[in-house]
């Protein structure tokens, strides 16, 4: 059954559409994160879900209500902030307990959910500290638990991580990855954080200047992006793109300096200003004369576990190859770079994909 | 968890009444308390003024278009137009000293105080000391001391040799203006000053480093990179002294000298003739529309200097990022 | 080669120390020229008439001691009457003030309507327009409202003068709360109004104080206004009871001091308690503005 839908969604501020007409099905326990640039409109369409921003075309329709109207707090919804939002005149336990007092809930009733919720989280031990007395993490931690005591039947998320230090961010992504096992609650997240989207999602929404661009599982994404801009957003290092020309259609094309190179997709396409994309984990390294081109290493970045070749292939941008932390290439050697025929990806001029003639093995 | 989903969904047994969003009551509640008493006690006598400056008052109590009679009146009828120049280039000569010792004053303490010596603290509050005491206070302090009958200036001046200096600057016509004026540069030196000082507490301590790297000096420091960068500051002192003087400067001269400005009007200002026009005073019977046009006066003068202010000057000083 | 160094860094820790006595000569000067009057009227509030002019920069001492000034203003003037009208007016003033301004603060800075720019500019014009100007009008304004010689007229009239520089201030400081705490309590179901009142309001609590603090002093010092809309002898303020003692008793030296010492005092012990406050309210509002 589907828990949210969004049916042709439009958002304007004055003459100005920012959100150009959504349509989504969220199933029921599903975890769906919004992700694309800043400015993509991913905060303002959750903030419509929420009621927090009125609705100027569509619907949001919630279980198999229609809520455009509906008051925030009688969406069944919670929401979990990017700055906590914790109330800072209130302990851990009144602000946890705020909403449902506020509903006029029993006593006890509010006090067995917070609890619960506490221990959920770990933070009986806080009940009584004021936010200003936690640290980043205990506040977002709160913040959850406030979300958890309203037992919703969505979860909102609005960056909840951003405002953390790397090192706890990983930390708090596994913990509301853990939040959601245990729940299994539908969950709709909101990041411009490609990691956080490929590790927390069931399903990523990526969006653009108010659109979506593509709806799928993370490694549908990863393995078929539908144009060029989901294959550079999701990854990192971000996809290589080379200016490429078919040669003669039927996937075959070369780029500047390249021997021919097929790329096994559907349909042939016989035009100058196609774009062959390959992400850097998918080159293979051989010497210069095995290469289906080749480059010199300008820059070697050394990480420890891996290593990362920056190579000039004569474009605009460097062309960025993984290798192995102990690879032994230097700057200013020439190698040369083959591209596996599965992991290539060619674009149109307008940025649309040509698809796969097969999927991925583990999208099937 | 079920029970909500099932009343997201609708079938809930204890459906709540579903509040719905939208709406702009509580934005008209929240705005129409200080909207309406600051359109009815402000805004509306504003423009009452300026509508009752094209009156003039019949013998029968009601009153008559005339156009810009009044304003003819007061810039040309040989009567009015010499105590309203009068007034208007004694203000002027009030703000002109405000800007050239209250504001220097305030910018140079302010300077000092920015070095955090210590004790800074206990200055600034003691500075600032003059500025919260009401001018009625003000004035009558200043009077005493300097008054002839007490003795303290005199007593003072004379204590570091410089008695024959003294003079009842209170009661002379060469010196009446200067001697209010200072007294108010006394008084107010504390609002540049804390304005200044704030703003140069706002410029990043990393720029004053990267100053020191490059080898200036203190002084260098100061007049290189912290000065351009207060400038917006300084602009809005000035404006607030500008403003300042059309109105608090009433306060002052009524306190010390009266509402005539004496001696022979030579503390006379915009503000004491706006009081002794609308009121009046001994010889004069007072006269709303008069009043009002003075008011009005004042109004446009201060708009004229607020103009510049919005369009010759802020313009031109930039406003950085800190 | 260390020679040098030492002989450079001892120039400049004597320039330092040169520096630092400098500033202090200047600042030290400075303070005392500022507090000077107000001592020399205290002090000599408590001496008698012999000691007043005699030795008008000593302290009180054993033979000039007197209070006979204080007595004089306690018993000639309606002091405690006076103090008791400048007190309503400024607290209420001030409560409406706080209240109206922060609610119209919250409403322009919380919420898009179509208005929104056009009031903002509306309700700071106040700050460059003195509302003294408009007093020929507000006179016949509070004729016709039959509120001439009553407190209320002043706390109209104060409303409106300290509202424009509350909301500006006000705004400025609400536009840099988060949106979110705002939000989470609209999910958590509070009415706009809860959340001005149960969210907003504790938030900004420090900045009413310095808002408080700010438009506290030119109400409790105006004279203007209580001169013309409300003399009576039972609606005079402090500052202007203190303005027609003085003219009442000019040659009771004693008694001038005295009750100009009388009126200092509330100013000075108020800002003894709030001066971080209002401090920090310049430092803050300055860098905004």
């Amino acid at each position: 059954m589907a828990q949210l839908v969004l049916n042709d969604v439009r958002k304007r501020f004055g003459k100005t559409e920012v959100i150009h007409g959504v349509d989504l099905e969220v199933k029921d326990g599903e975890f769906v994160v919004f992700v694309g640039p800043s400015g993509c409109g991913k905060s303002t369409l959750l903030r419509m879900i929420a009621g927090l921003e009125e609705v100027s075309g569509g619907d949001v329709i919630i279980g198999d209500e229609r809520m455009n109207e509906i008051a925030p707090s009688d969406r069944g919804i919670a929401m979990v902030f990017q700055s906590y939002a914790l109330y800072p005149h209130k302990d851990v336990y009144g602000n946890m307990a705020f909403a449902l007092r506020h509903a006029g809930e029993d006593k006890k009733v509010i006090d067995e959910r917070v609890r619960k919720a506490a221990d959920i989280l770990g933070l009986e031990p806080l009940l009584k500290r004021r936010p200003k007395e936690l640290s980043g993490g205990q506040r977002q931690r709160v913040a959850i638990g406030r979300a958890i005591v309203r037992d919703p039947a969505i979860f909102l998320f609005d960056e909840p991580l951003s405002n953390l230090d790397a090192a706890l961010r990983v930390q708090m992504r596994v913990e509301i990855l853990r939040l959601h096992q245990q729940l299994k609650t539908t969950m709709v997240y909101v990041t411009h954080d490609q990691v956080e989207a490929m590790t927390l999602a069931d399903r990523i929404v990526v969006l653009r200047d108010g659109r979506i661009e593509q709806v799928g599982t993370p490694l549908e994404l990863y393995h078929h992006p539908q144009n060029q801009f989901v294959a550079g957003f999701i990854g990192s290092p971000k996809m290589n793109f080379l200016p490429a020309r078919s040669e003669g259609g039927s996937g075959r094309v070369t780029v500047p300096g390249s021997d021919p190179i097929d790329v096994p997709v559907k349909g042939s396409p016989d035009v100058s200003d196609l774009t062959l994309g390959i992400r850097p984990e998918h080159v293979g390294i051989v010497p210069p004369d095995q290469g289906t081109i080749t480059g010199e290493v300008m820059v070697a970045e050394r990480l420890g576990g891996e290593t990362y070749l920056h190579v000039d292939l004569g474009a605009d941008d460097p062309f960025v190859v993984k290798a192995d932390g102990s690879a032994a290439q230097k700057s200013g050697e020439r190698i040369g770079l083959r591209f596996p025929p599965e992991a290539l990806h060619l674009f149109a001029k307008d940025g649309a994909a040509f698809e796969h003639r097969e999927r991925h093995s583990l999208i099937a | 968890m079920t029970e909500i989903v099932s009343e997201a969904s609708g079938h809930s047994k204890t459906k709540r009444r579903r509040r719905k969003t939208g709406g702009i009551s509580h934005i008209v509640v929240f705005l129409a308390p200080a909207v309406l008493i600051y359109s009815i006690f402000s805004i509306y006598p504003l423009i009452e003024s300026l509508r009752l400056s094209l009156f003039d008052g019949q013998s029968d109590g009601s009153s008559v278009w005339i156009g810009l009679g009044n304003y003819d009146r007061l810039l040309f009828d040989a009567n009015w137009a010499v105590r309203f120049w009068n007034a208007l280039w004694n203000n002027l000569i009030l703000f002109f000293i405000h800007m050239i010792v209250q504001n220097p004053l305030g910018l140079l303490l302010a300077a000092l105080l920015s070095l955090a010596p210590r004790f800074g603290g206990t200055y600034r509050t003691l500075i600032f000391v003059p500025t919260l005491l009401s001018v009625v206070i003000v004035g009558f302090v200043w009077e005493l001391i300097l008054s002839p009958l007490w003795g303290v200036a005199e007593g003072l001046m004379s204590g570091v040799g410089l008695g024959w200096l003294y003079a009842p600057w209170l009661g002379l016509e060469s010196s009446a203006l200067t001697a209010v004026s200072l007294i108010s540069v006394w008084q107010y030196v504390g609002i540049p000053m804390m304005l200044i000082y704030a703003a140069l507490l706002s410029v990043p301590d990393e720029l004053l480093d990267a100053a020191r790297v490059d080898g200036l000096s203190g002084w260098a420091i100061f007049w290189k990179v912290k000065l351009p960068l207060i400038l917006p500051t300084l602009g809005i002192v000035a404006i607030l002294t500008y403003i300042g003087n059309f109105t608090s400067a009433f306060d002052l001269i009524y306190s010390i000298q009266g509402v005539l400005g004496p001696p022979d009007y030579s503390t006379d200002i915009m503000g004491t003739l706006m009081f002794r026009t609308f009121f009046g005073q001994q010889t004069q019977i007072g006269d709303i529309y008069m009043g009002a046009t003075v008011a009005s006066m004042m109004f446009f003068i201060i708009l004229i200097g607020v103009t510049i202010y919005l369009v010759g000057v802020q313009r031109r000083l930039t406003r950085y990022e800190m | 080669m260390s020679t040098v160094d030492t002989t450079r860094a001892r120039r400049g820790r004597m320039g330092r120390i040169g520096t630092a006595a400098g500033v202090h000569a200047v600042l030290l000067g400075y303070t005392l020229i500022a507090i000077f009057p107000v001592l020399i009227v205290v002090m000599n509030s408590f001496k008698n008439r012999r000691g007043i002019f005699t030795e008008p920069l000593a302290l009180p001492g054993p033979e000039t001691f007197s209070a006979e000034g204080y007595a004089t203003v306690l018993t000639e003037g309606n002091f405690l009457l006076y103090y008791g009208n400048s007190l309503i007016v400024t607290v209420v003033s001030l409560f409406l003030i706080l209240l109206l301004g922060a609610m119209a603060a919250h409403a322009l800075s919380e919420y898009r309507f179509k208005l929104n720019a056009l009031l903002s500019i509306y309700m700071i014009l106040g700050i460059m327009v003195p509302i003294r100007l408009g007093t020929v009008a507000i006179l016949q304004l509070m004729v016709d409202l039959n509120l001439v010689n009553t407190l209320i007229s002043l706390i109209l009239v104060y409303t409106a003068q300290g509202l424009p520089i509350a909301v500006f201030i006000l705004t400025e400081f609400m536009r840099t709360l988060s949106r979110d705490i705002k939000d989470c309590a609209r999910v958590d179901g509070l009415s706009e109004y809860r959340i001005f009142f149960e969210v907003v309001v504790p938030l900004i609590r420090p900045v009413l104080a310095t808002v408080a603090v700010f438009s506290m002093i030119p109400i409790w010092n105006d004279l203007w206004f209580p001169l013309i809309l409300a003399s009576s002898d039972a609606t005079k303020t402090v500052t202007l009871g203190v303005q027609q003692f003085i003219g009442q008793y000019t040659v009771n030296w004693s008694a001038v001091l005295a009750s100009l010492s009388i009126a200092i005092l509330p100013v000075l012990v108020l800002y003894a308690i709030f001066s971080r406050q209002l401090i920090s309210g310049i430092t803050a509002g300055a860098v905004k503005g």
